[in-house]
């Protein structure tokens, strides 16, 4: 009898990227992620983790291979099509947070609903956002401003952020990376709950080896392929 | 849109101090050159419309412009007196009405103008509260002197001594205030207005004193038949009162007191060219036509004006160019934000609206913000730009 | 509410609505507004003393309203107005004064000055002085005296004459239309006033310089025109003389024997006798400067000059 096949959701293939400015390149043979899997990236630094998931979103385009997420060759979009896809489709969450200090906790979460016309922001999208909020302990936090929150805070601010398009993957480049030991799991906890709770596939850049055990996958991004400065 | 003026709008709130000195700047650069024509333009046709509202002025022979400065806006310049013989001599021709005109002295910083209830119909000033002139020592206040002053009919108000320590000069005279004149928005405004005769009295050429017939042994240093001597003790009275008032009196021929000038009003047309061809080879006295006057005034504002807006316009450049390298240095500096929103699959042309809308909004509140400043400017602007003329006239 | 909570919408509408009251407050006015008249109404005429209140009257066309605002009782030379008579003054379309100082309070009011007319300026070569003024001193100015100047110019009948010529003129540059009325109105007037000037001149030849007294310095007019020798006192003929009273008008006697003493109305009984006994005839001249009780300036001033010509024996006594 069969196994259920999940559909992968990354799927990079033969790709090779280098920048334009010359200098660093990227060689990947093959990355499968399967919808619904916790994976983490690993890989020393200037090994190409970074470069990695700016293909698999589509920021970056390869000189050669497929990259497929979601099932969409994004290495075929154009620029606008990628864009678009981007954020219809993919959460982001980074190490420095990048919230807006001018923005209440609330607008930050919402954000990507003023950069894009596509996502239209209406009762329901808000009362999402607040649900969110709420499930990663943010409801009476709202109106402040992130300079007001602790580094957790900030931080459950910018998953929320990520979560708030409901995306099929989250890219996360090192969330944790600004936090204390006690801090790092409780928002690795919240990101895992949220990330299983709605079936979202998650994609970790990570140097932190101790929590490689938490995750589904580890994808050794300097064994996948070559990089080069 | 809708979204990139949100976000705009926050960030320049977020950013208080900045956008408000940016804002400020810009304002002044975009309301700065077109108030100052527009009030220069306001001041000169205001000066015009008074002058040409007065057909002739006639004084002693002198600078012209000091006498129409001193007489028709009030402004102290020091014009040499004429005599009130002289305003009786104008209507004496029957060719024109004189109304004399006696500057030199304020009343708690406002003008204290002697004239004749001729000058209130001419000048169309209306009584808004109290009454009109009746009796030596009252005074009418224009609007404006009232409104400084904060006094109206029933209080009084003391003439200001002309030199600060003149012990043994003259006395301030107590004037009693019985009416207040509408708005003209002019000269008139700030000024007290006292009968030409209240005006001598109070520069110390009328008094009052008790009855010397009557007077005590302390007060009299002789006394023969038919002639009595007072000494210096004799108190003279700084206030004229229903009571006081017969004892008021001046000495000599009142033809002769002075006056700074005489307005004249001709009949009609022929008498003012009569008029101006019997005073053209006067030695001692000129009449002048106050339009003439400042007509030459505007023209050398006019000329100074031009060399103001180059320099304006420079500094507005500059303001210009500095408000974009802010602009510019500020994007720099949010370079992270920019890449945040394009990794969160923001298009160039949306970030751009985003940047765009904040300087839409600066410029919007600067273009507000220099309309209020050209309203409050030409409501207010006015008068103060036309005092700074007359003054350095 | 705070600006910083408001968003960009919000602010813009209140800039707006700053800006809308801003212009609102209209600045100048109207450009077209009319200045107020000051004179609507019909041609009043205001006198300072009584005569030249009858002369506007004899004069005045009909439709034009003659003011003369002294109380009964009060002496218009010393009548002291209040800023609500000024005021009246001030509204007059002609105001008439008598000249020669008379009515002190018009040279501390202020009246406007084109609707001044000095009916007694010009009708003489100067103004007669008072023969008492006390001079006085107080400063550098040097010696000086107030209020010298004789003001009863009427009774000098010829000037009056002359004074009620300057009114038809004023009165014709002001109302041309009615030139008719007003020159008919002068011209009986004028005759009369010659009349009574004759009659006083013979007067004065049939008295030729002989002394009279007068109860009070107003005569000087009367005096010079008519040359009566007048030597004046100051006593009133509602009151009784004191014994001072008595003392200087006996002194006077005997440096001149006056027959007769002009009084402005007529002495207490007891002051009649005194003067009865002391070989002095009462002569009631009443200077008319306020308005009889009982008829007019003209028949008052032909009583007054009846009573003087039968007193000297010009004409036989009603």
């Amino acid at each position: 009898m069969l196994g259920y096949i999940r559909q992968a959701v990354i799927s990079v293939r033969n790709v090779r990227f280098q920048y334009p400015e010359g200098g660093f390149s990227l060689e990947v043979a093959h990355l499968t992620v399967e919808a619904g899997t916790r994976a983490a990236a690993i890989g020393p630094s200037g090994s190409g983790k970074t470069t990695l998931l700016n293909l698999i979103s589509g920021i970056e385009r390869p000189s050669l291979g497929e990259v497929s997420t979601a099932g969409v060759r994004v290495d075929r979009l154009s620029a606008a099509a990628r864009r678009s896809f981007r954020i219809t489709t993919i959460g982001f969450v980074f190490q420095e947070f990048l919230l807006l200090e001018y923005l209440d906790v609330l607008d930050n979460i919402l954000y990507p609903y003023r950069l894009h016309t596509e996502l239209r922001m209406n009762a329901s999208v808000q009362a999402r956002a607040r649900e969110l909020a709420s499930d990663l302990g943010l409801g009476g936090l709202l109106d402040r401003s992130p300079s007001e929150l602790s580094q957790g805070e900030r931080q459950r601010v910018a998953i929320a952020r990520a979560l708030v398009t409901a995306p099929k993957l989250i890219l996360a480049d090192e969330p944790t990376g600004n936090l204390d030991p006690a801090t790092k799991q409780q928002a690795l906890d919240l990101l895992f709950a949220q990330c299983e709770a709605r079936s979202t596939t998650l994609l970790m850049v990570t140097h932190d080896h101790g929590l490689l055990d938490q995750f589904a996958q580890i994808v050794d991004v300097e064994a996948l392929g070559s990089a080069s400065v | 849109m809708k979204d990139s003026i949100f976000l705009a709008w926050r960030y320049l709130r977020h950013h208080r101090a900045k956008t408000l000195l940016l804002v400020l700047s810009l304002s002044v650069f975009l309301g700065l050159p077109l108030v100052m024509r527009a009030m220069s333009r306001a001041t000169q046709e205001s000066l015009l419309s008074r002058a040409e509202a007065t057909p002739l002025l006639l004084g002693k022979k002198g600078s012209s412009l000091d006498l129409v400065v001193e007489a028709l806006y009030f402004q102290l310049k020091g014009a040499e007196p004429i005599a009130e013989a002289d305003v009786d001599a104008i209507n004496a021709t029957e060719l024109a009405l004189g109304i004399p005109i006696r500057t030199g002295l304020t009343a708690r910083g406002f003008p204290l103008v002697g004239t004749s209830l001729d000058y209130f119909p001419f000048r169309g000033l209306h009584i808004a509260e109290g009454r009109g002139l009746a009796m030596m020592g009252e005074c009418v206040l224009g609007a404006g002197a009232a409104r400084g002053l904060a006094i109206g009919p029933g209080d009084a108000l003391l003439t200001s001594p002309s030199t600060l320590f003149d012990l043994a000069g003259v006395y301030p005279l107590k004037l009693h205030v019985v009416g207040v004149l509408e708005p003209t928005y002019g000269p008139d405004d700030e000024a007290v207005f006292v009968d030409v005769k209240t005006a001598w009295v109070a520069e110390g050429l009328g008094h009052g004193h008790q009855d010397l017939k009557d007077a005590g042994p302390d007060l009299v240093l002789r006394r023969n038949e038919g002639s009595v001597t007072a000494n210096a003790k004799l108190p003279q009275y700084n206030e004229i009162t229903e009571s006081n008032v017969d004892s008021f009196h001046f000495h000599g021929d009142a033809s002769g007191y002075p006056v700074t000038a005489a307005i004249v009003v001709p009949h009609d047309e022929k008498s003012g060219i009569l008029l101006r061809g019997r005073y053209v080879d006067a030695p001692t006295r000129q009449l002048v036509r106050p339009a003439e006057v400042v007509d030459s005034l505007n023209k050398q504002i006019f000329r100074f004006e031009r060399i103001l807006e180059i320099v304006v316009w420079t500094v507005g450049l500059a303001t210009a160019v500095m408000f974009v390298l802010v602009m510019v240095l500020s994007w720099r500096l949010r370079a992270d934000e920019l890449r945040t929103m394009t990794r969160l699959g923001c298009s160039r042309w949306k970030a751009a609206q985003i940047m765009g809308s904040e300087i839409v909004i600066m410029v919007g509140a600067s273009v507000l913000l220099a309309g209020v400043f050209g309203i409050v400017m030409a409501q207010y602007g006015e008068t103060w730009l036309q005092n700074l003329i007359l003054r350095g006239s | 509410m705070r600006i910083g909570n408001c968003g960009p919408s919000g602010v813009i509408v209140m800039m707006t609505t700053l800006i809308a009251l801003l212009l609102g407050c209209s600045k100048k006015a109207a450009p077209d507004q009319e200045p107020k008249s000051q004179h609507a109404g019909p041609f009043v005429i205001y006198t300072v003393n009584y005569p030249l209140s009858y002369f506007a009257q004899r004069m005045a066309p009909v439709g034009a309203r003659v003011v003369f605002p002294v109380p009964p009782g009060i002496d218009p030379a010393f009548w002291k107005p209040t800023a609500d008579a000024v005021q009246g003054f001030q509204s007059a379309s002609l105001i008439l004064l008598n000249g020669a100082g008379y009515a002190r309070w018009t040279r501390y009011t202020t009246l406007p000055r084109t609707r001044i007319v000095v009916t007694a300026d010009g009708c003489r070569d100067g103004y007669l002085h008072t023969e008492q003024s006390v001079r006085h001193q107080h400063g550098p100015e040097g010696e000086h005296a107030h209020s010298d100047l004789a003001c009863t110019t009427w009774l000098d009948l010829r000037l009056a004459a002359c004074q009620a010529s300057h009114v038809r003129d004023a009165l014709l540059e002001r109302w041309p239309e009615v030139k008719d009325a007003v020159s008919t109105g002068f011209e009986t007037l004028e005759q009369v006033l010659l009349d009574l000037d004759a009659r006083l001149r013979t007067v004065g030849k049939v008295l030729d310089g002989r002394p009279i007294l007068a109860s009070h310095p107003v005569y000087q007019y009367l005096a010079d025109a008519y040359g009566l020798s007048v030597q004046s006192l100051h006593l009133e003929p509602d009151q009784a003389l004191s014994d001072d009273d008595w003392k200087e008008l006996e002194a006077m006697l005997k440096q001149q024997d006056a027959e007769w003493m002009l009084w402005e109305a007529p002495p207490l009984k007891r002051t009649k006798l005194g003067l009865d006994k002391r070989g002095i005839a009462v002569i009631v001249f009443d200077p008319a400067g306020q308005a009889p009780s009982d008829g007019d300036f003209l028949t008052v001033m032909q009583a007054n000059v009846g009573r003087l010509e039968c007193a000297v024996g010009v004409k036989a006594c009603p």
